[in-house]
């Protein structure tokens, strides 16, 4: 151990003592983080990331026990200390940053007050001088206001702000070491932006050194300097950050990278790694990645591998790998996580939108407002009615066989929009057409007809079964309902047949939910929305919630599946990665409208609405190095129970003009079915402002990300082809 | 939002509730069959007195006129006489509201203070002996009935020992010990039965408190549990708790009558019953409306301090 380290972490060992067993969650991890450095730790859920965080400062609880290993900070075995020893060094010199900004803080206490007290705690302070120091150190969070955000309470400051107001109290005594758990996981993309960029200041200005906790390689890839890639409570390989992404040398690193979207070409299948992480109780003997890795032989069963070191020719690259095949496996078959990936050539050719053909779907005018939380009648009374206007005025059409993705960030009416569509909530006002027929006006019982040709995959595979039923039942009652099976007999026959289609077995007919994997019962949702041969499936955020290999066998399924069945999808999602890689035609929405529509390589590429822009920029690339995220909303989302006048956008665009607080844009439409609805792209509107249409439009080409969209640099001398014709028809209605 | 707004909101929801219950108050009499002069003079009276009584009682009069006439009277304190005893009825409520109030209180007291220790102390003792001993207790505590309690008190206490009397009333005016003496027994009784739920009440609220992710952020920051146990969860804790407590006043107020009447205790409570008893109309509906106009303004206090507690109702 060196001058230069900060943690030395040596075969760590915390186990969770349950019924069936030990759980080993830490099974022997051994590590270093150097002072200024950041490490990050990734795996799948399961991997024992977050338990090793929590086993340096010894935050864990029973039934959990660290049962061996040593963890020395500053000369110190923090394992070998008293419980007060340990509050010492909790929160003032290493400190834990958690995921869930809305639970972490005192909801009945102000956040001020909360980051005092640590404060006054550690340090021999005056509440004045502990609260000056807060104060500023909401300041350097960039909160704005921070001497009244002192005074206010958790649950008044935004998710993005309050995760900030976590970092400020991470920072609070200036510790050396933060450990991030999964912070940027269940955030919006450009939030996570803002956080990461904050992060990456911080860093340099404090020299800190942080453990970044994460299953999301992009973020890695943006943040970290090493990477230690974790499976079943093990470290598998660890090393610089190049050498992880370009040059990796494990099955698993390998088979993660792989089963990242943003590495395949559009709609090709994904790779996957096959079969799912191995019980932490009776972990396998030998490599615990042997029953998985296609590298596979013999000799992984015979011994655990350790880590150990890769040498090159030149020098030690402090690379380390527990694969006993290391030097033999061909490594130049695996990833290539710069591949191009804007071939479209796989990609659906969107001249079916040019046919006279009718939509599946067409939404007209859809509109659906709630009443907002709390909002009693006495509110009413005083303030008089507000509403959340969760979609306002949403024109759209699906057709046949296409799989058209629906974007935005949380709140922005998606998710409402999708059940909407499909009934599952009365619009307000507005139609909604399928195969010609209102469905918006259908009596009860015509409904309960209709329905079979529109299904629902939900989010959340844990809540969106029946627990209390077989997945024979749950998938076998729509189907008898309809009427397309008469005898119990074909029902099981019928369930059998369509459970091995979405890959699970026929055996688990008579199972039940809670005894499958998050992946596992996806499937089963899938399985359950396909019962009634549905044409048209409104998957709503269906892999959100997986792990990445297991998003990438999903997706797989799904894509297959609407091959063979010539399906049609509204793709709900917000991760940009996956919307790129399955979809044909993208709407983006804001505060329940949609602000840009079109074939996705021309939403991938200018003229960009505004914000389309900001979240295109906003996703973290595999790239390595520093890449400032850039262009990034001002301010925080306005409420949608008081959307700004005019255009929604206004009050966080970057190319904002007076009129645009004023009236509400209008869609423009773009040859080939694009629409955009913003002044910009409006020739009046444009008329001798200080930056022309084109301006904006050569501006757009020069920031985006080059791996989003490699056309776009070596194009920019045909930007004036993209950009519409002032002789162009101009419609001003947004039917497509 | 703010505070203030926040308590507007609640006084019009309290006032709104307050009026609805007059109304039905008020209608009770009404809805008993028969005519009320009748119930009152009785089957054997004159139809000369019987129309007299109807005059007397307002009753000629459109109901909207009645109803307007017995608000208006009770709210100046004007509120006729007692069909029982001729008195009139605001000097009975006058008289014993106080010391109805001083039982309520008393026993609120009482209850509180078991009940705030005893559960914080079952909860971070969880499973261990004083945590078994606790939910014992309060088992016992709920199952027992108010006034076999109160009777036990008074053979153990009063007529044993001799310590605490047994019964009555001294105002605190004319001797403080003996005010404090005869408030005794009847405010232990009513305030161990409430003890006993609201510690269980308290115990779970701060169980599931300290399961909160915020609590896990405390210790993470190096702070000690006593503090974190005091100053934090105590807070999140005794909010829904205070609810419980807003609830048990309700019960609280029926106990009146019975330990009143266990320990003839002359408050509302035994004002009530007598009345019932007696068809004293005017008494029983004046004494129904101070009872849940207490009901009422109790609660809507709790709400203000539920508000204070927990600064999401009010933001």
């Amino acid at each position: 151990m060196n001058e230069d380290t900060l943690l030395q972490v040596n075969e760590l060992k915390t186990h969770f003592k349950i019924d069936r067993g030990d759980v080993k969650a830490c099974n022997d991890i051994s590590y270093a983080i150097k002072k200024g450095e950041t490490i990050g730790f990734v795996g799948e859920s399961g991997a024992g990331k977050s338990v090793t965080g929590r086993s340096i400062l010894n935050l864990i609880d029973s039934p959990g026990k660290i049962i061996g290993g040593e963890i020395i900070y500053k000369g110190q075995d923090l394992l070998n200390m008293t419980e007060k020893e340990i509050q010492k060094i909790r929160g003032n010199e290493i400190a834990i940053v958690f995921q869930d900004s809305s639970t972490a803080f005192n909801p009945s206490y102000t956040v001020g007050e909360q980051i005092s007290d640590v404060i006054q705690n550690h340090f021999d302070m005056e509440y004045e001088e502990a609260r000056e120091r807060t104060i500023k150190l909401l300041d350097d969070v960039n909160i704005p206001n921070p001497r009244e955000r002192f005074e206010t309470y958790p649950h008044q400051y935004s998710g993005g702000m309050r995760q900030r107001a976590l970092i400020a109290l991470a920072l609070s005594c200036d510790p050396d070491l933060i450990i991030a758990d999964e912070i940027t996981t269940g955030i919006d993309v450009t939030t996570q932006a803002k956080i990461l960029n904050l992060l990456k200041e911080l860093k340099k200005e404090r020299d800190l050194s942080m453990q970044f906790i994460t299953h999301d390689m992009g973020v890695v890839a943006e943040i970290c300097d090493r990477v230690a890639v974790m499976y079943a409570g093990e470290i598998v390989e660890i090393g610089p950050i190049q050498e992880i992404f370009n040059n990796p040398k494990h099955p698993y690193t390998m088979g993660l990278l792989g089963s990242l979207p943003q590495t395949s070409g559009a709609k090709e299948e994904l790779e996957s790694i096959p079969g799912n992480m191995p019980d932490l109780i009776e972990t396998p003997s030998g490599c615990s990645f042997r029953d998985r890795c296609e590298f596979a032989t013999e000799e992984c069963a015979q011994h655990n591998p350790e880590l150990e070191e890769l040498v090159t020719n030149t020098n030690s690259t402090n690379h380390k790998s527990a694969c006993i095949r290391v030097n033999e496996i061909n490594w130049n078959n695996g990833r290539e996580t710069n591949k191009d990936t804007s071939s479209n050539g796989s990609r659906r050719d969107t001249n079916y939108l040019n046919k006279d053909e009718d939509p599946l779907v067409d939404v007209y005018k859809l509109k659906k407002y709630f009443d907002p939380e709390g909002q009693s009648w006495v509110d009413m009374l005083l303030n008089g009615r507000k509403y959340v206007h969760a979609v306002d005025d949403v024109t759209l059409n699906i057709y046949e066989g296409e799989t058209v993705s629906l974007v935005g960030e949380s709140g922005c009416g998606k998710t409402t929009l999708g059940r909407t569509i499909t009934q599952l909530y009365n619009e307000d006002s507005g139609t909604v057409l399928f195969a010609g027929t209102d469905i918006t006006d259908a009596k009860k019982s015509e409904l309960r007809k209709l329905r079979r040709n529109y299904q629902v995959i939900f989010q959340d595979p844990f809540s969106s079964l029946n627990p209390r039923r077989t997945v024979g039942k749950i998938i076998g009652r729509p189907m008898k309902l309809h009427g397309l099976v008469d005898t119990e007999e074909e029902k099981r026959d019928a369930v059998k047949e369509l459970l091995v289609e979405v890959g699970l077995k026929e055996s688990h007919i008579d199972r039940y939910a809670h005894e499958f994997s998050g992946g596992q019962k996806q499937r089963i949702g899938i399985a359950r929305a396909l019962a009634v041969e549905p044409d048209f499936i409104v998957c709503d955020e269906p892999v959100s919630a997986l792990d990445v290999s297991v998003q990438a066998k999903v997706l797989n399924l799904l894509m297959d599946l609407q091959e063979e069945r010539n399906l049609t999808y509204l793709f709900i999602a917000h991760n940009l990665e996956v919307v790129k890689h399955i979809s044909d035609r993208v709407a983006v929405m804001y505060l329940g409208e949609i602000v840009e529509m079109g074939p996705i390589d021309k939403i991938l590429s200018p003229p960009y609405h505004p914000y389309t822009e900001i979240l295109l920029s906003s996703i973290p690339s595999l790239e390595i190095g520093e890449q400032e995220l850039q262009n990034l909303p001002e301010g925080e989302i306005p409420s949608p129970i008081d959307p700004p006048s005019g255009c929604r956008f206004h009050t966080r665009c970057p190319y904002a003009m007076p009129e645009c607080s004023e009236e509400s844009p209008i869609n423009i439409t773009t040859n080939k079915n694009h629409r955009i609805k913003c002044h910009i792209f409006d020739e009046n509107k444009m008329e001798g402002k200080p930056k022309s249409k084109e301006q904006i439009i050569a501006e757009q080409t020069e920031n985006v990300d080059p791996k989003s969209n490699n056309q776009s640099i070596s194009s920019a001398k045909n930007t004036n082809q993209s950009v519409p014709n002032p002789q162009d028809e101009k419609q001003s209605v947004g039917d497509d | 939002m703010g505070y203030f707004e926040f308590t507007i909101k609640r006084f019009i929801s309290a006032a709104t509730t307050l009026f609805i219950a007059s109304i039905a108050i008020f209608s009770i009499l009404r809805l008993i069959p028969g005519d009320p002069a009748v119930i009152i003079l009785g089957e054997a009276a004159t139809e000369a007195s019987i129309q007299a009584q109807r005059e007397r009682l307002g009753l000629d009069l459109p109901v909207h006129h009645q109803y307007l006439n017995w608000l208006s009277g009770v709210l100046t304190l004007q509120m006729g006489s007692s069909i029982a005893s001729g008195t009139d009825i605001a000097e009975y409520v006058l008289a014993r509201y106080p010391r109805s109030m001083a039982l309520a209180f008393s026993s609120l007291f009482v209850a509180l203070s078991i009940a705030i220790p005893a559960g914080v102390v079952s909860a971070t003792n969880r499973n261990k002996k004083y945590d078994y001993i606790t939910l014992v207790a309060t088992q016992v505590g709920i199952s027992f009935p108010q006034f076999v309690l109160g009777i036990f008190l008074i053979m153990t206490f009063s007529a044993s020992f001799g310590v605490l009397p047994s019964s009555g009333y001294v105002s605190p005016f004319d001797n403080f010990v003996g005010f404090i003496t005869h408030l005794a027994l009847p405010a232990i009784t009513l305030g161990l039965i409430n003890a006993a739920v609201l510690t269980r009440f308290v115990r779970s609220e701060m169980l599931e408190q300290l399961n909160e992710d915020y609590v896990r952020t405390a210790y993470a920051y190096g702070l000690n549990s006593n503090f974190i146990e005091r100053k934090y969860v105590l807070r999140n804790a005794l909010a829904p708790a205070l609810t419980v407590v807003g609830l048990q006043f309700a019960k609280l107020m029926g106990g009146l009558v019975i330990i009143e009447e266990v320990f003839s205790y002359p408050g509302m409570g035994v004002l009530i019953l007598d009345a019932l008893f007696a068809r004293d109309y005017p008494v029983l509906q004046v004494g129904l409306l101070v009872v849940a106009g207490t009901f009422i303004v109790a609660n809507f206090v709790i709400d203000l301090l539920y508000g204070w507690l927990n600064p999401k109702i009010r933001y």
